[in-house]
């Protein structure tokens, strides 16, 4: 089943525990998810308990292994370019991400910090981390993106456009 | 949840938005205008049952403190809503208390009763109603009164251990458009 990672975190692994246990029809409304931890077995990455919510129509939890996905197979042959801006930190650009991968992360799923500053060189292009949050429950790992800067304006560049020259100086004849 | 609810709020908001009302031209806040006193069983004039001393607080353009005189109803008049007004209270687990399921309670009646304007009592065992008893020493709207409120049944739940038989799930993977 292809996952529509568009969707909210527990409509996600909802839709995951649905697809894999025909009949049932649990909605996010109607269970609670613990944090989710490291799973080292069974070949899933990741072991979270699902909790019936009082007055659902289900009761007690069970605990579930699935794969989280590593942030680090997210961009594929896609451009991991993102322009700045005036962005200082993640979460001032994560709705262009989310928009360029197809992507709902949210502040749960990812580790938010500061975006590098630029030298002022033209074309200047950064690295920044973005990390999942250990307690997300769809994403695990971290992928390198870029910034870029934007265009140096030229009328800014050119502080001086008065310049000096040109003169024309007039060769002189090597003496006979 | 009952949709439509002319009893919704709380009873001591209701009774400063009804003093307001009647008295548009005075509009007094609660804590800054004044303080009021315990409501009271009273009886005397034009249909009016209850009262309540409003004290000005120091420091605000009141002086004297003043009575108000107004009607509390009881809480029996949810049994005289058309259809569709009140709903069953969802089916809880025995016991349970009224204090402890006020809220499902309020939700379901569309009232906003308080702990303190309710007489707690425990339940256990199913009845075909249960009686919501009014504290009238404690209720700005209510008066001494009782209504009975049915719950929905109880259905079985299921175990989620049981419902989830598959618990080791065939995802998430990440597949690049």
């Amino acid at each position: 089943m292809a996952t529509d990672f568009t969707k909210g975190d527990t409509q996600i692994i909802v839709d995951l525990i649905n697809e894999r246990n025909p009949g049932l029809s649990l909605t996010p409304a109607l269970v609670t998810f613990g944090l989710p931890t490291l799973n080292a077995t069974d070949a899933r990455n990741t072991k979270v308990t699902v909790t019936a919510v009082p007055g659902s129509g289900y009761k007690n939890f069970k605990d579930l292994l699935y794969n989280r996905v590593d942030l680090a197979v997210i961009p594929g042959a896609r451009s991991i370019e993102f322009p700045k801006g005036d962005a200082l930190k993640i979460a001032d650009i994560i709705d262009e991400i989310n928009a360029r991968f197809g992507l709902n992360l949210t502040s749960n799923d990812f580790v938010d910090a500061d975006l590098p500053n630029f030298t002022g060189a033209p074309n200047e292009k950064l690295d920044f981390q973005l990390s999942a949050n250990a307690d997300s429950l769809v994403y695990i790992g971290s992928v390198t993106l870029k910034i870029i800067a934007e265009d140096l304006d030229l009328a800014v560049v050119i502080a001086n456009p008065i310049l000096d020259g040109l003169v024309y100086v007039q060769p002189v004849e090597p003496a006979p | 949840m009952a949709t439509i609810k002319p009893y919704a709020g709380n009873s001591l908001v209701r009774l400063i938005e009804m003093v307001n009302h009647d008295n548009p031209d005075k509009v007094i806040v609660l804590g800054v205008d004044f303080s009021i006193g315990p409501p009271l069983v009273f009886s005397g004039t034009n249909d009016r049952n209850s009262k309540a001393l409003l004290s000005p607080l120091p420091g605000t353009r009141w002086k004297a403190p003043q009575d108000v005189f107004y009607k509390r109803l009881s809480i029996d008049v949810l049994s005289r809503l058309p259809d569709g007004f009140i709903e069953d209270v969802p089916a809880q687990p025995l016991p349970f208390s009224i204090h402890g399921i006020l809220p499902k309670i309020n939700a379901a009646l569309g009232i906003d009763l308080t702990k303190e304007e309710v007489v707690d009592a425990t339940f256990t065992a199913l009845q075909e109603t249960y009686p919501l008893v009014i504290n009238e020493t404690g209720s700005y709207a209510w008066r001494d009164s009782a209504y009975r409120f049915k719950m929905a049944e109880l259905v079985d739940e299921i175990d989620l251990a049981i419902a989830i038989a598959q618990p080791v799930l065939n995802g998430l993977e990440y597949v690049q458009p």
